[in-house]
């Protein structure tokens, strides 16, 4: 009977992915479960397309898997996959042209004149491309991966006072982006 | 700290606030400005919405399953691995060409339709005169019945190649002619019997009771087959002292007694009873006939006390008669004595969370099932990713708590209703003393979630011919769809049932 490693810490799983195979398969899998929707969430905000964002998604978790070769104590799972997605994704932002866009020249699908909360979120996805990186980041970090400001800067390795500025920096520019569209949400 | 000394302006102040990182005097700024400017309660409304819309994304965007099973691949993690995790298990999606997908599809029809096959093997081998390879024993009443029933008529037989004349008993009746005539045919078995070879009496006098059956029907039909041929060839007139070892030999059920206590049933039958049926001419074994004359349709009423669920869920539920919660309402139509195909519809009491709205789930921070730190109410702690229909991202095992606002966002369905296939067999009885049979039956089916698949097993107990009391174990199995991939959840409970057979 396979035991179940749901009960294990993340130190003790990443501890098995340097064990055997089959050890380090159910492992890896565990680990997989608990952050991959985190990782690929961060990944998919960021880079803006999904081609991208599998690419930074999987070499996020083969550095991971690469790492547990090397001997050392690991803390904080999420924050390290975090980091290194963090670091895959704006490496390869910054290979890429930039596309300058007028806020104006955005067009925003609107599927129902009613906005739905469903539809909500997608306009604020459509938005945060229209941020710049760090405030991007900053967003992602805050509400979608639900990282507090204090979390948010030991993973970018910035002060709180950095982040706090950046989240309401983000969130401002959002409403300003959606107001258009918030006035018919109201309603 | 920096950012203590940092001033805020009320509009910023929102965002801090509904981020919870403003402090007691932040707050307090913040609610003084908002009380006189609208334009800020505007902007405030509008900073709640878009946190709120954002924030459902969060346990709804997962991984493909592509891109899954391709850094699995690429990690040299074998794909075994995914299916066993809950993550990978909401990402892998059926129907995309996804191998994950697929075999995670297969693992879990396949408990109904191994049940299904498993039950089928045991009738094969336990009961080997349904078996095809087994019809060369001599024992099948129903190959027999298909081969010598249109070849039995006592004309016909009289004709037989090797001249043996039949019987004619005077004063008896057409039918019992036949009966006699037929089972004169057994007397080389009887003579057997009446030493050592019980058994093999019994097959011949099995044989030609089914000949004696078809008589009543058919006159005409020529002789075809073998064993037409050879109860033909050994067409002789019995004794009453044959006929009667013959009859004792029989239990009511056409069941063999055993070869020890025919001598003790001979001095148990009464004179009356002999002189009632006559001494030359003792009536039909009519305990013969009855064995073949089962009942063909039944209508069984069954419930399910429940015992287990999993992934685990209360089984309690507020209804005011839980004997109520499962029942299901049967009609078979009977193959034969042991087996049986039939419909059933039914309802369960199979409790899902239906999401009505993209729901927000807060990661609990320890895995020890206690309430994390911070979080309003008591809430509802989810073990697996299974207790929700609409899953989403919920990482694997570990333990959620959703908060009393996105309860509202999830409907309790607490009934499936279903419909389905069933197949049922059911042995003969134990042994004369214990007349239990044990039973098997699956059910295949669709309820209102999805594909249902039922497995029974137990023991029936017929006090009157035409009722059955069973009981024994049940377990169900309910696959559903959400987000593209498949799940399951499985219960299982004590079945009871009543039957009625016309």
């Amino acid at each position: 009977m396979t035991e179940n490693l749901s009960r294990y810490s993340d130190d003790q799983l990443y501890t098995m992915l340097s064990g055997d195979q089959q050890t380090k398969d159910r492992a890896f899998a565990e680990l997989y479960a608990r952050y991959s929707s985190r990782v690929w969430l961060y990944c998919l905000k960021i880079m803006g397309d999904q081609e991208s964002a599998a690419d930074m998604f999987q070499g996020t978790f083969l550095r991971f898997l690469q790492s547990a070769g090397v001997e050392r104590q690991m803390t904080n799972v999420p924050g390290f996959l975090l980091r290194i997605a963090r670091n895959l994704c704006l490496n390869t932002r910054q290979k890429m042209q930039p596309t300058a866009v007028a806020v104006e020249d955005i067009q925003i699908p609107v599927e129902d004149q009613s906005l739905e909360s469903k539809e909500l979120a997608r306009l604020v996805s459509t938005a945060l491309d229209l941020l710049p990186d760090e405030y991007r980041e900053a967003f992602v970090l805050q509400v979608y991966n639900g990282l507090s400001y204090k979390e948010i800067a030991e993973t970018i390795d910035h002060p709180v006072s950095t982040v706090r500025n950046r989240v309401v920096r983000a969130k401002k520019k959002i409403r300003e982006i959606l107001a258009p569209y918030l006035v018919d949400y109201r309603e | 700290m920096r950012h203590e000394e940092q001033t805020w302006n009320a509009s910023e102040l929102i965002y801090l606030f509904v981020d919870g990182e403003a402090n007691d005097v932040q707050k307090s700024t913040l609610f003084s400005a908002l009380a006189n400017d609208t334009d800020l309660q505007t902007e405030f409304a509008d900073a709640l919405q878009i946190n709120a819309a954002a924030k459902s994304e969060r346990g709804a965007i997962i991984p493909p399953s592509h891109v899954t099973t391709g850094l699995f691949q690429k990690a040299g993690i074998s794909a075994g691995a995914i299916v066993t995790s809950g993550a990978a298990r909401t990402g892998a999606v059926v129907g995309t060409g996804s191998a994950v997908g697929l075999t995670s599809l297969f693992r879990k029809v396949a408990t109904p339709v191994f049940s299904a096959f498993l039950g089928a093997a045991i009738a094969l081998f336990l009961v080997p005169e349904i078996a095809p390879w087994a019809s060369d024993s001599g024992s099948s009443r129903e190959t027999i019945a298909q081969s010598v029933a249109p070849a039995q008529p006592a004309e016909k037989t009289q004709a037989a190649p090797n001249e043996h004349s039949a019987p004619t008993v005077p004063n008896t009746p057409a039918g019992q002619k036949n009966t006699t005539s037929v089972l004169s045919s057994s007397r080389a078995g009887a003579k057997e019997g009446r030493n050592s070879s019980l058994p093999h009496q019994l097959n011949n006098a099995q044989t030609l009771t089914i000949a004696e059956k078809s008589t009543a029907t058919t006159t005409s039909t020529a002789p075809t087959g073998n064993i037409a041929s050879s109860a033909a060839e050994t067409m002789q007139p019995l004794s009453a002292e044959e006929m009667v070892n013959i009859r004792l030999a029989m239990a009511p059920d056409g069941t063999p007694h055993s070869a020890g206590s025919i001598d003790d049933l001979k001095r148990q039958e009464s004179p009356s009873q002999r002189s009632k049926t006559g001494t030359d001419v003792p009536p039909a074994p009519t305990g013969i006939v009855a064995s073949q004359t089962f009942p063909r349709l039944s209508v069984q009423l069954r419930g399910m006390a429940d015992v287990q669920m999993f992934p685990h869920r209360s089984l309690q539920s507020s209804v005011a008669a839980p004997a109520f919660d499962n029942i299901a309402v049967a009609a078979f139509y009977n193959v034969s004595r042991n087996h049986a195909l039939g419909i059933e519809v039914g309802r369960e009491y199979h409790p899902l969370y239906v999401a009505t709205a993209p729901p927000v789930l807060e990661e609990q921070p320890d895995v020890s099932g206690t309430q994390p730190e911070g979080s309003d109410g008591p809430g509802i702690i989810f073990t697996d990713a299974n207790n929700l229909l609409t899953p989403t991202t919920l990482a694997g095992n570990a333990r959620y708590t959703m908060n009393e606002e996105d309860i509202q966002s999830y409907k309790l369905e607490s009934y499936s209703k279903w419909a389905g296939l069933s197949y049922r067999y059911r042995a003969n009885e134990l042994s004369n003393v214990l007349p239990l049979r044990p039973y098997i039956q699956t059910v295949l089916g669709a309820s209102n979630f999805g594909p249902i698949g039922k497995a029974m097993a137990g023991l029936s107990w017929q006090p009157d011919s035409r009722v059955t009391f069973s009981l024994g174990l049940e377990g169900t199995s309910i696959f559903y769809r959400q987000d593209g991939a498949w799940y399951s959840t499985r219960k299982l409970g004590a079945s009871y049932a009543a039957q009625i057979e016309f």
